[in-house]
């Protein structure tokens, strides 16, 4: 704090405390979250809608007076999805003050771990990241917070299974971006295959993503899949929707993770006449029909403007507003312990470890994060995409822990 | 037990693939054949004519023979104001400033287009269906077959161009001799022009079948990158070598990605023209069709 700052607002302090004042709580204290996004490059689709989303929540949360009081102030920082300037981001953060940072990116989430331990920092990685880190022990400052890709893997075999009634015998091609994101799934997968008894071929698609023709007419035409579990980042899922649909492979018996599930990507691929039945995987709600989303239109409102265009977007909009909003409830519980709002990186990860049951209106997945369990569960839901819009075809599951439990333990027992 | 069905999808999604290639390696070999410049933007002009197209028809819903008819003005504007602000000043400096300058180009309308028009990737649609057509074991996609039939039929509009028409003979004279056609009075600046607007044309027409195959966005500059094989290979001044390159080209990382893949886990499609392209300039450096120029040193 500012020196100049510090003398009339102790002199308030010390008037409020001899007048007794019952209306007077502690002084406000500026609360830093930082905010990692990618408005520009490889992935920039997702930071320009996701974002958004982050700092409408911050501003609806200001304007009913802050966390108990106090004021929050999101600080963004573009990392182009590049690793050195995400360091230099983390570094900005830091010295900004930021007692939790919204990481943006696996590579990034892999290279700042280290870090993020020893400055006592929480770091989110939702929907990305490394799977082991749902094991809060090892990891204590890193909170995936959303379905890991062992968690989505499992989940996606378990809706292959629900489809196609059964798995034994049947033939599954996991279609993937070749980096390390992109592989992580496979073992859990090929556990699964063994477990259940079912077939399973990889097919990899080199960065940037944009052919594949090859890949799909093996899957469609040789391989002659019964269903396929897609992996995309970018560019790629789009061109899957619509090479698979030129092989004429059914968009109905494909599921795909999370990072090739909004509606960026259907409208790449043509939009959703053009992507009828494809199944997309979520971690957040979708759609525009939830109350704290009602209240953002309603905050625009109030300040004469229309609401942001970014809104329309809503897989990434939404998940821009569930990472803001289990931020904010942490640093909610950490300031339980702390009214006076001087909160740490370690209050806040303390404050991450106590949430349950916050669901804000059913737009997050019934999360519970435990000192074990930075994941929150491994929740997920299925949407597909029909008449023209997403449509709900499952509610909040999640399915094989006991395997993605074992892979986390056998991470663990490796170090 | 050999799948021949698997074989002869691979071989004829090469060649429709192949036949698209061609048709952005046609761009390339226009300029080269009559100006002696590399053109590094390629791709970008084919990003550039897909932009235009894709925002034309969704942003202002104009009907698709307008956004059509108003990139190819556009991309022929673009080639006349390119050759008349950028290059003319380069006549007579070393080929290695135009090489230069297209770099520098491709770099400019890469941060350009998303600038211009957003970074979101935008459907080019077409009214072709996605479905594929069903002939016996083969499964065509109707943007491929599109594709492949505007490819042939500019490469043949182009070749009568050069082997027939007085410009064209003119064009070939300019590429031949500067000097020499300059001499005869032959108006080299204009023909220079000619060249980069008719890449122009060639741009916009990989625009809109490279858009509706990939989606528009900075993406869509990659496909340039495949330009390059496919010329080395055919010859970089042929246009029948444009054809059999990107045949080629087509066919090879196909059946690569169909074979080799499983193997060694992905990748194959992205180095096999490479690895083609590199054993062709050892073997026959000026290609299949190339002008065989042999200088004594």
């Amino acid at each position: 704090m500012k020196r100049w700052l510090a003398i009339p607002i102790g002199l308030l302090m010390m008037s409020a405390v001899t007048l007794g004042s019952p209306g007077w709580a502690a002084a406000s204290h500026e609360i830093v979250l930082g905010l990692q996004c990618d408005r520009t490059g490889a992935t920039q689709t997702v930071g320009v809608h996701l974002c958004p989303g982050y700092h409408d929540y911050v501003r609806l949360v200001n304007a009913k007076g802050g966390v108990d009081g106090h004021k929050i102030r999101a600080v963004e920082i573009d990392h182009e999805y590049k690793v050195p300037q995400g360091v230099e981001a983390y570094e900005r953060h830091k010295k900004e003050g930021a007692v939790v940072i919204s990481l943006y990116g696996t590579p990034h989430t892999y290279a700042l771990t280290q870090k993020l331990t020893e400055d006592h920092i929480p770091g989110t990685s939702p929907g990305f990241g490394r799977a082991d880190a749902t094991d809060g022990t090892r990891y204590p400052y890193v909170f995936p917070l959303a379905a890991s890709y062992w968690s989505q893997a499992g989940a996606a075999v378990d809706f292959a299974r629900k489809q196609m009634g059964g798995l034994k015998g049947k033939k599954i091609a996991f279609l993937f971006f070749d980096n390390p994101a992109g592989r992580e799934p496979i073992p859990v997968l090929e556990d699964l295959a063994a477990r259940e008894g079912f077939q399973l071929r990889t097919f990899a698609v080199p960065p940037p993503g944009v052919e594949m023709g090859a890949q799909v007419l093996d899957i469609a035409q040789r391989y002659r899949a019964d269903f396929v579990i897609a992996h995309l980042f970018g560019r790629s899922p789009s061109v899957s929707i619509k090479e698979l649909k030129r092989v004429g492979y059914p968009l109905r018996k494909v599921v795909s993770f999370v990072w090739g599930s909004a509606e960026a990507d259907i409208e790449a691929a043509g939009g959703f006449g053009v992507a009828e039945g494809y199944h997309t995987m979520q971690y957040a709600g979708v759609g525009t029909d939830f109350p704290v989303l009602t209240e953002i239109r309603e905050m625009y409102r109030k300040e004469g403007k229309e609401p942001s265009k970014e809104m329309a977007s809503t897989v990434y909009y939404n998940r821009g507003v569930m990472w803001a909003a289990v931020a904010v409830e942490a640093v909610r519980n950490a300031l339980k312990a702390k009214p006076d709002g001087k909160v740490t990186g370690a209050d806040v990860k303390a404050g991450f470890e106590k949430i349950k049951g916050f669901t804000l209106g059913g737009l997050l997945p019934p999360l519970e994060i435990t000192p074990n369990d930075h994941e929150g569960g491994g929740w997920v839901q299925i949407w597909q995409v029909k008449g023209g819009k997403f449509a709900r075809v499952t509610d909040w599951y999640k399915a094989y822990q006991d395997v993605v439990a074992k892979h986390i333990k056998e991470a663990g027992a490796k170090k | 037990m050999f799948d021949w069905q698997f074989f002869g999808l691979l071989i004829s999604n090469g060649v429709l693939i192949g036949l698209m290639y061609s048709l952005i390696a046609l761009g390339f070999v226009l300029v080269y054949k009559a100006t002696d410049a590399i053109n590094f933007a390629q791709g970008e002009f084919v990003m550039i004519a897909g932009f235009m197209v894709a925002v034309a028809l969704g942003a202002y819903g104009a009907p698709l023979w307008l956004a059509v008819a108003l990139a190819l003005a556009l991309m022929i504007a673009f080639g006349f104001g390119l050759e008349r602000a950028m290059l003319r000043p380069l006549i007579g400096r070393p080929i290695v400033a135009v090489i230069m300058a297209t770099i520098g180009l491709a770099a400019i309308l890469r941060g350009f287009g998303p600038l211009m028009w957003g970074a979101e990737t935008k459907p080019l649609a077409l009214p072709i269906p996605d479905e594929p057509i069903v002939w016996g074991p083969l499964f065509i996609p109707p943007i491929q077959l599109l594709g492949a039939a505007v490819s042939l039929l500019f490469l043949a509009i182009f070749g009568w161009f050069f082997l027939r028409s007085r410009q064209g003979i003119a064009m070939r004279a300019v590429a031949d001799s500067q000097q020499v056609a300059m001499a005869m009075g032959v108006n080299v600046e204009r023909y220079f022009a000619l060249a980069w607007a008719m890449t122009g044309i060639v741009s916009a027409l990989g625009g809109v079948v490279w858009g509706n195959l990939l989606g528009v966005d900075v993406h869509l500059a990659l496909v340039g990158f495949k330009v390059f094989p496919v010329v080395i290979l055919g010859g970089l001044d042929s246009i029948p070598g444009a054809i059999i390159g990107g045949l080629i080209i087509g066919i090879v990382e196909n059946v690569a990605a169909g074979y080799v893949d499983p193997w060694v886990g992905g990748g194959t499609k992205d180095f096999a023209p490479y690895v083609l392209m590199i054993l062709a300039l050892m073997i026959r450096p000026y290609g299949i069709f190339g002008k065989q120029i042999i200088e004594r040193v």
